[in-house]
């Protein structure tokens, strides 16, 4: 057991967990989702590996999801670095990448808006490391160094 | 030039003429001037302050008009999720009991937790300076799990609690090692 590591310890599981950790002395990964739908209005569909389904409060959403909204839609997730983001109606946002370390507050996280608005507001992850995160679009980048910011992306439907 | 006219007309002929985007900087709620740099066509366009903006037909800053803004983007404005809220719980030396004041600080924060969709909660445990850091990061990890064990009670989703120990790495008040201070003995509850 080297105390350096110690501090770092999570338990976001079971008791059995900790006990488990404390024993080992090493850290256990429990699968946190990287975000969860805090508001949802009107349609809103989160779609992973090519199946769509209906999103509701409390959904959690992953990496590599999709998140798409209605004519009559909104959405809005936060994530694990307190970073959040709204969609407005007829939005495609995909959530591209995502790795977040609580203790370090280091990681990225890279979302591309495929049309429609989206509002953005940065977390722990651009307050440790400006630029950590990216929103793609159609025709640029955008690297966040803070805090709040729109995004709207006008394009036909596919 | 020539090279770039040429890309601007085979991206009309690529159908991207009716793809238009606008990118604003919002007034932020914790003060810091926002900052956002839009890269586009390897060009970078640097966005500082609130309503600094830049749009596809537009080269460089300009401000927009925050009516404009708020009539484009409001439904997604509207659906932001209800802003993180950070407590501070502290304990007695040692032990992993609240003091007094803390109790009414733990109503508080079932409170806010009973109006949030979805709460979340991550919890982190900090100790004072005294002994050594093996016995701080336990003691500090068992106040983080402790109050995550009321939370659970409370009714928050055990799925949806971080509890972390941080020892003595992250003094609220700097200290020499091994002195005492009641502030550092604390556990820190978000709530998002």
């Amino acid at each position: 057991m080297t105390a350096p590591f110690i501090g770092r310890l999570a338990t976001g599981c079971t008791p059995l967990g900790l006990a488990l950790m404390l024993a080992l002395g090493s850290a256990v990964a429990c699968a946190q989702p990287i975000g969860l739908v805090k508001v949802k209005h009107g349609d809103v569909q989160i779609e992973r590996q090519g199946v769509r389904s209906a999103a509701s409060v409390g959904t959690p959403v992953d990496a590599a999801d999709r998140i798409l909204t209605g004519r009559d839609g909104s959405v809005g997730v936060s994530f694990a670095d307190s970073s959040m983001l709204s969609a407005g109606p007829n939005s495609v946002l995909v959530l591209s990448q995502f790795s977040y370390d609580p203790t370090t507050r280091e990681g990225s996280f890279e979302v591309a808006l495929r049309r429609g608005t989206l509002s953005a507001i940065s977390g722990r992850l651009v307050a440790q490391t400006p630029g950590a995160m990216k929103v793609r679009t159609p025709t640029a980048v955008l690297a966040v160094r803070g805090t709040e910011f729109v995004v709207h992306v006008d394009a036909p439907a596919d | 030039m020539k090279f770039v006219a040429a890309l601007g007309a085979l991206s009309l002929l690529a159908g991207c003429a009716s793809t238009r985007e606008w990118y604003v900087v919002m007034p932020s709620q914790d003060g810091h001037a926002g900052s956002v740099v839009v890269t586009r066509d390897g060009a970078d366009t640097v966005l500082e302050g609130a309503y600094s903006a830049t749009a596809s037909d537009v080269r460089g800053a300009y401000t927009a008009d925050p009516k404009q803004v708020e009539q484009a983007f409001g439904a997604a404005l509207q659906a932001t999720p209800p802003r993180p809220v950070t407590y501070t719980l502290f304990f007695a030396a040692n032990l992993d009991e609240l003091t007094a004041e803390s109790r009414a600080t733990f109503e508080s924060i079932a409170r806010e937790i009973a109006q949030r969709p979805a709460p979340q909660l991550t919890i982190i445990g900090h100790a004072d300076a005294t002994l050594s850091h093996e016995y701080n990061d336990m003691l500090s990890l068992r106040r983080a799990q402790r109050i995550r064990g009321e939370m659970i009670r409370f009714g928050v989703a055990p799925e949806r609690i971080v509890a972390q120990g941080r020892g003595k790495r992250e003094l609220l008040v700097p200290t020499p090692d091994n002195q005492a201070e009641p502030r550092n003995r604390r556990v820190e509850v978000e709530v998002r």
